[in-house]
């Protein structure tokens, strides 16, 4: 065993989304917590390096060069990848992972991982999700249901500060809401035609981590209201949007308990199989590759969803020699992800006597409408859709001199246009795995990640109903000149990629239980995107933020009951 | 060229805003080498056209001449023609450094870094 500053009572493994509240659950509640992160460590505020820049102050106005964009083809595809945030992603280049077949995999080595980057929307899942497999027969039943984690939603929603009306709908509840940002003329004149036309569809605000009206808990964490400025990924000097680095890591830190150590890149949780447990990790140092080992009673790994795959592959030991806990089989399969493909863009002749002014964090956002209540379509499950109308100053730039100057100088508006995007639920499949390559290794002695993970026909055909549905719904708007578009975009752009590791009552066919831990090894609990049975068509981190704390409320009171 | 697309007037324009040095900071940076190729093949078309007509260079035409010279190939549509994508390149170049400038972002279209409140209707 090691000696005492080696020793903690709870590791958390990554410091992302949902390790970062791992991190403040366990040590508010009283645990000496050691925080693993394997990039460097980036603080609120002081780490910010262009959050207060103007567009003019970057020297390609945010384009990334081609030299950096050529070297990294993966990344270079991700919307956010852009010169004012670049530094947040990791780039193909320094960590390599083999494709056997297309897979963007989007990743942030840092602390707050993905948290400073993300699209902020966060919306409930309900029970027309949690029992989806059951009720479609695909993958396996989830272990917890709506009223499960509903309380949890709740708990995290207040802390993190969610901005949302209550919808009162059966297929997204209802949560603990700060003010909604009003929709504009074009989005409520939608949501109207959708409303008269359809029964079963709707066109809501899109509920999101930004804090519309602060309340004295995010006082108490430093942050103040959201100012609108839609520069998220270069990390919030107001702490207006939900971060790890604004609001759970310093949460954490100031309790008292926690230890940091960035640059910790984990190669294997260690299982001693005498007392059939495991007991701690081993960590190289990504800066000076010396290696160290950490002990404590529990472990959370959160290391994001594939990573925590490959941590759980390379932990290998007599009693698990295909990776710790996998009696099953079944880590590293049933890989899922949301499909983003497709898009619809169109204008609206109508409404010109009136704009919005400013910027705004969301839009607006139409739940799943299909097969909700019963199977009615020839693909199983649905999508969800962003939807969003705008209007801007438009520049005639066709002339030259004084008058293209004047050109420039106009203020006159152009039309209204309309856009909406897909986020389809995918099926998990055990042809969608993940596993680690044989021979090649990265910088760090840790295997490479083998990808195998690609759409199939229901992926195919529900591409296909969003463009035709939206178009109907388009349509009967009087919405003109529609496009619809499928980008072909390779699985993992859409940045939810999901399972490998999934819950699930059954431990021969599932990793976790109900309460999110290794059904094998009950001291590993395991809470990011690595464990969702399903995906849903909802942007999914809200949801591991719920677990996370519902999974550390259950770890903590089984230590005291001295049952981990 | 570029302060011919945006003069400088009582208001700073492209020349005084060094828009050539970002229009070749970006070439440079962000564009292929074969689109640099055709540029610069463009270019040279540009000022050989321009010479045979008027037998010296762009800089040394006169501000009347240098307008229609400018005219007659801002008013080209054929984009497979060399010297109109070097042309319609700077100009988009030329656009995009005033429009992104200082000058431009602080006192003509202002850009707010911190709104504040969004307004979701505003009248026209």
């Amino acid at each position: 065993m090691g000696n005492n500053t080696n020793t903690f009572d709870a590791i958390v493994i990554g410091s992302g989304i949902s390790g970062g509240w791992a991190a403040k659950e366990l040590c508010e509640k009283g645990l000496k917590t050691l925080v693993l992160e394997r990039g460097r460590n980036v603080v609120h505020n002081k780490d910010y390096p262009t959050t207060n820049m103007m567009p003019w102050e970057f020297a390609h106005r945010g384009q990334v060069p081609l030299e950096i964009a050529d070297k990294n083809p993966v990344v270079n595809r991700c919307y956010a990848f852009r010169e004012d945030a670049m530094h947040f992603f990791v780039k193909d280049t320094e960590h390599p992972y083999i494709q056997q077949k297309p897979f963007d995999w989007i990743r942030g080595y840092q602390v707050g991982g993905k948290s400073l980057l993300w699209a902020r929307q966060t919306q409930r899942w309900s029970d027309f999700d949690f029992e989806g497999p059951a009720r479609d027969g695909f993958a396996v039943d989830w272990p917890i249901r709506y009223k499960d984690i509903a309380p949890w939603y709740s708990y995290v929603e207040k802390f993190a500060g969610i901005s949302g009306n209550k919808d009162g709908l059966d297929m997204l509840p209802d949560g603990e809401f700060l003010p909604a940002i009003e929709l504009n003329d074009v989005e409520k004149y939608f949501q109207g035609v959708v409303a008269k036309n359809y029964t079963g569809r709707h066109v809501i605000y899109g509920r999101c981590a930004h804090l519309t009206e602060p309340q004295k808990i995010h006082y108490d964490q430093g942050r103040v209201q959201c100012q609108n400025r839609t520069l998220c990924q270069r990390g919030c000097p107001f702490g207006g949007y939900f971060s790890s680095n604004s609001s759970t890591i310093p949460w954490a830190l100031q309790a008292g308990n926690m230890t940091l150590r960035p640059y910790s890149v984990v190669q294997e949780i260690i299982f001693d199989e005498a007392k059939n447990k495991a007991t701690g990790v081993r960590v190289t140092d990504a800066q000076n590759k010396t290696t160290t080992e950490y002990f404590a009673k529990v472990i959370f790994v959160n290391a994001a969803a594939l990573n925590t795959n490959l941590l759980l592959l390379n932990s290998t030991s007599k009693r698990f020699p295909n990776g710790l806990g996998n009696d099953s089989g079944m880590l590293g399969k049933y890989v899922a992800f949301h499909n983003y493909r497709a898009r619809i863009n169109a204008n609206c002749n109508d409404f010109n006597d009136v704009t919005s002014e400013g910027r705004r964090p969301t839009s607006a956002y139409l739940p799943r409408f299909r097969n909700v209540y019963k199977q009615e379509t020839d693909f199983l499950r649905g999508y969800a859709a962003g939807f969003s109308a705008y209007r801007g100053i438009r520049h005639n730039t066709d002339g030259f001199g004084t008058e293209l100057k004047q050109a420039l100088a106009s203020k006159d508006l152009g039309g209204w246009s309309v856009g909406s995007h897909m986020m389809g639920e995918t099926i998990p499949k055990e042809s969608n795995y993940v596993s680690l390559d044989a021979d090649k290794k990265d910088e760090w002695g840790m295997p490479l990640l083998n990808i195998n993970v690609a759409y199939d026909d229901n992926d195919e055909k529900m591409v296909k109903d969003f463009q035709e549905q939206m178009t109907e719904m388009y349509t009967k708007a009087g919405f003109t000149d529609i496009q619809v578009s499928d980008s072909k975009a390779a699985p993992g752009l859409d940045i939810h990629e999901m399972g490998g590791v999934r819950m699930g009552r059954d431990p021969k066919t599932s990793m976790l239980n109900e309460w999110n831990q290794l059904h094998a090894c009950k001291n590993v609990f395991v809470t990011d995107g690595a464990c969702m049975t399903s995906t849903s068509t909802q942007n999914p981190s809200l949801t591991y933020m719920a677990l996370t704390a519902r999974a550390a409320d259950y770890a903590v009171k089984e230590m005291k009951k001295g049952e981990l | 060229m570029a302060a011919t697309i945006i003069p400088d007037t009582d208001t700073p324009g492209a020349g005084q805003l060094s828009a050539h040095i970002f229009a070749l900071q970006m070439l440079n940076d962000c564009y292929e080498q074969k689109d640099r190729d055709r540029f610069l093949k463009g270019m040279e078309q540009f000022s050989k056209d321009v010479k045979e007509k008027y037998k010296k260079s762009f800089t040394e035409c006169s501000a009347d001449e240098r307008n229609t010279i400018i005219a007659t190939i801002n008013a080209q549509k054929d984009a497979g023609d060399d010297a109109a994508y070097f042309y319609s390149t700077l100009k988009g170049l030329t656009v995009q450094a005033y429009t992104s400038s200082k000058y431009y972002l602080t006192n003509v279209q202002e850009y707010k870094l911190v709104p504040g409140k969004f307004k979701s209707r505003v009248p026209v």
